[in-house]
C-alpha cells in the first residue's frame, strides 16, 4: 500500500519539478496581473524574460478580459485655452494605482471623448471638417492622427454632427471611430478603423428627427449610443454597421423640456438621469436592457441628506422663474459587487461620491481655488478614464 | 473519502526536511493535492503518511497555520468579514520577502486557491511601487539587457507629451 502511495506521489512530484519553470511563469503571471499598469510598463525591462512575458498577447488579453477598475474623471482643469491642462480625479481606492496626476495636451487639443483607455482628441471647433482628430493614450503618451476632412464629390466638405470613439479591448486591440456627417440635409456615418488606417464611409443614407443630438455618444454592447428628446432614439451598431432605434424613456411631463442629467457606460451597463424640476434633488437612475428592450429602473435616489451636508447645492431662486445649475452629476460607477456602486456629483467647489445602496456619501475632491460657485463640470465634460496598455 | 460520524480523522504529512505533521482533516482537505490524493487511493489507511518533497517544515507550518484559521472562518460564517481581512493583514505582516515567496511556491505545489489568490495579491502589493532594480533583487534575476537594449525599451514608452507628471 505506502508503495503504490509513494509511487503516485513521486509522479506528481516528476511531473511538477518538469513543469517547475512553467509554474513560475504561471506565479508571476497571476502577480503581474494584480499590478497597476504603470508599474507593468516599467517592470518590462526587469529582464528579457520579464519584457516578453508582459509584451506577449495573451498577457494583454488576460489583463483585459477582466474588467479593470474604473482609475478616475479627467477633467479639464482652470488652464489657458491656449494650454489645455487636464486633472485626473482619482476613483481608485488605493491612490497608487492613479495612472497620472495631470495630463497637457498640445495647443488647441481638447478631450472629446474617453473609451476604455483611449482618448479622442479634438479641436473645440470639433464641427469643423478641416479639424483633424486625434486618439491618445495618456499613460503609454502614444498618440496617432486620423485622416481628415471629409469632402464630397465636388469637393466640399461634409458638416460633422458628432465623432465618437468605439473601442473594447477585451473583444479587439483595434478601435473604430465613428463621425456623423451631413450635406444638404441627410446624414451619414463614416467609419474609421485602426485595423485599415482609414475612412469609409457606412451604407445608407438618413435623416435625423429633430431633438437628435450626435455629439455625445456613449460606447456600450457593442454600439454608440446617442440620447433624444424624443420617444426614441439612435444607435450604431460599430461592427455590423447598422443603425437602429432604442427607446428612450416615457416623457412624465410634458410641461418642460426634457433634461437630461446623466449619460453614460459602466462596467457593461448603460445609465440614464433625466429630472424634471430644475429644484429637485430625487431622481431616477435607469439602466438599459442588453436587448433594448427598454430602461429599467435601478435607483432611485434621494439626495435631501447629501443637500443638508451641503447646502450650496440647493438651487437658489434668482428670479423671474430663473435657477441656475448647482449640482450635477459626473458619473456613475459600477462595482463589482451592486452594493459597492456609486456616483459621483459635482456641487459648488467640490466633488463628492455618493453610494447608491446605503446611501453615505463623502468629499471626494476640492476643485482648485480660482473656481466660483458655478458648476463647471458635467458628465459630458468629465471623461471616465480606465488605464490600458491599448495601442493607438 | 470523507468519513462522516467518525471521530475527527488526521492526516500525516510528510516534508522534504523529514519533519512529520500531523493535520486535521478539513484544513489537510484544502491541498488540492493531498484532496485528489486521497480521492484517487480511496482506499489508502488512516494513517498514511503523505510525503511532500517539494515542500520543507517552515512554509507547510504557515501554510497549516492559514488554512486553519479560513477553515474556521468559514464554519462561522465569518468568510469575506472584516475578521479575515484583519487576520490576513496581521498573517503577512511579520512574513519577510524570503518568506512569501516560499509559501507562494508551496501554496502553488499544493494547489491552495485561496491561499495563493491572497498571496499574490499580497507580492504585488509589496512590488507595485518599487523601482525595477528592487524587483529584481526581489526576485534574484539578473539584468540580461545590454545598456543600449535597455534604453530602446525605456524610449518605447517615453512620454509623447511636455508637462506630463513623472510619478
Amino acid at each position: 500500500m505506502f508503495s503504490t502511495i509513494s509511487k503516485a506521489i513521486t509522479q506528481q512530484n516528476q511531473l511538477s519539478s518538469a513543469e517547475k519553470t512553467a509554474n513560475s511563469d504561471d506565479i508571476l503571471t497571476e502577480i503581474l496581473l494584480c499590478l497597476p499598469l504603470k508599474s507593468l510598463v516599467t517592470f518590462r525591462y526587469v529582464s528579457k524574460h520579464w519584457l516578453s512575458l508582459i509584451s506577449h498577447p495573451n498577457f494583454s488579453l488576460r489583463l483585459h478580459l477582466k474588467p479593470r477598475p474604473i482609475s478616475g474623471l479627467i477633467l479639464r482643469s482652470k488652464s489657458s485655452p491656449k494650454n489645455p491642462k487636464y486633472d485626473l480625479i482619482n476613483l481608485n481606492s488605493d491612490p497608487f494605482f492613479a495612472p497620472f496626476r495631470s495630463f497637457s495636451l498640445p495647443p488647441s487639443l481638447v478631450v472629446l471623448q474617453s473609451c476604455n483607455g483611449l482618448l479622442l482628441c479634438g479641436s473645440p471647433k470639433w464641427c469643423n471638417p478641416t479639424c483633424n482628430c486625434y486618439i491618445i493614450n495618456p499613460i503609454t503618451k502614444k498618440y496617432t492622427e486620423l485622416p481628415g476632412a471629409f469632402r464630397t464629390a465636388r469637393g466640399s466638405f461634409r458638416a460633422i454632427l458628432g465623432i465618437n470613439l468605439a473601442f473594447d479591448p477585451s473583444i479587439s486591440s483595434y478601435y473604430k471611430v465613428i463621425c456623423v456627417t451631413a450635406l444638404g440635409g441627410h446624414c451619414q456615418i463614416q467609419v474609421y478603423s485602426s485595423k485599415t488606417g482609414d475612412w469609409t464611409p457606412s451604407s445608407g443614407k438618413f435623416w435625423a428627427k429633430c431633438g437628435m443630438t450626435f455629439k455625445d455618444g456613449v460606447f456600450w454592447n457593442g454600439a454608440i449610443h446617442w440620447i433624444s428628446s424624443e420617444r426614441t432614439s439612435l444607435y450604431f451598431n460599430v461592427n455590423e454597421e447598422k443603425l437602429q432605434e432604442m427607446p428612450m424613456p416615457c416623457i412624465r411631463d410634458r410641461s418642460s423640456e426634457r433634461r437630461f442629467m446623466y449619460f453614460g457606460e459602466s462596467r457593461g451597463h448603460l445609465h440614464l438621469i433625466e429630472i424634471y424640476s430644475l429644484r429637485d434633488v430625487i431622481f431616477d437612475v435607469y439602466e438599459m436592457e442588453r436587448n433594448y428592450s427598454g430602461w429599467v429602473l435601478k435607483y432611485h435616489v434621494d439626495l435631501s441628506e447629501v443637500a443638508i451636508a451641503f447646502p450650496e447645492m440647493v438651487r437658489s431662486y434668482i428670479g423671474l422663474g430663473n435657477y441656475y445649475e448647482k449640482y450635477s452629476i459626473l458619473c456613475v460607477v459600477k462595482e463589482e459587487k451592486d452594493e459597492d456602486s456609486y456616483m459621483v456629483i459635482h456641487v459648488p467647489k467640490k466633488a463628492i461620491r455618493y453610494n447608491f445602496k446605503d446611501r453615505t456619501f463623502k468629499k471626494l475632491h476640492d476643485f482648485e481655488p480660482g473656481f466660483d460657485d458655478t458648476i463647471q463640470h458635467n458628465c459630458f465634460s468629465a471623461f471616465q478614464y480606465t488605464e490600458s496598455l491599448a495601442h493607438v | 473519502m470523507s468519513k462522516l460520524g467518525q471521530a475527527k480523522r488526521i492526516i500525516f504529512l510528510k516534508t522534504a526536511d523529514g519533519q512529520l505533521f500531523e493535520v486535521d482533516e478539513p484544513v489537510a482537505m484544502e491541498f488540492e493535492i493531498v484532496k485528489s490524493f486521497f480521492d484517487e487511493n480511496e482506499d489508502a489507511a488512516d494513517d498514511t503518511v503523505v510525503p511532500l518533497p517539494n515542500v520543507s517544515a517552515e512554509p507547510l507550518a504557515g501554510i497549516i497555520e492559514f488554512c486553519k484559521a479560513h477553515v474556521e472562518f468559514r464554519a462561522n460564517g465569518a468568510a469575506g468579514k472584516d475578521e479575515v481581512k484583519k487576520f490576513n493583514a496581521e498573517y503577512i505582516k511579520e512574513k519577510s520577502n524570503e518568506q512569501l515567496k516560499e509559501l507562494i511556491l508551496a501554496a502553488n505545489y499544493l494547489n491552495i486557491k485561496e491561499m495563493l489568490d491572497f498571496l499574490t495579491e499580497t507580492i504585488a502589493n509589496r512590488l507595485k511601487n518599487k523601482s525595477v532594480e528592487y524587483v529584481r533583487a526581489f526576485f534574484g534575476i539578473e539584468n540580461d539587457f545590454t545598456p543600449q537594449e535597455e534604453e530602446a525599451v525605456r524610449k518605447e514608452y517615453e512620454w509623447a507629451f511636455e508637462g506630463v507628471d513623472e510619478d
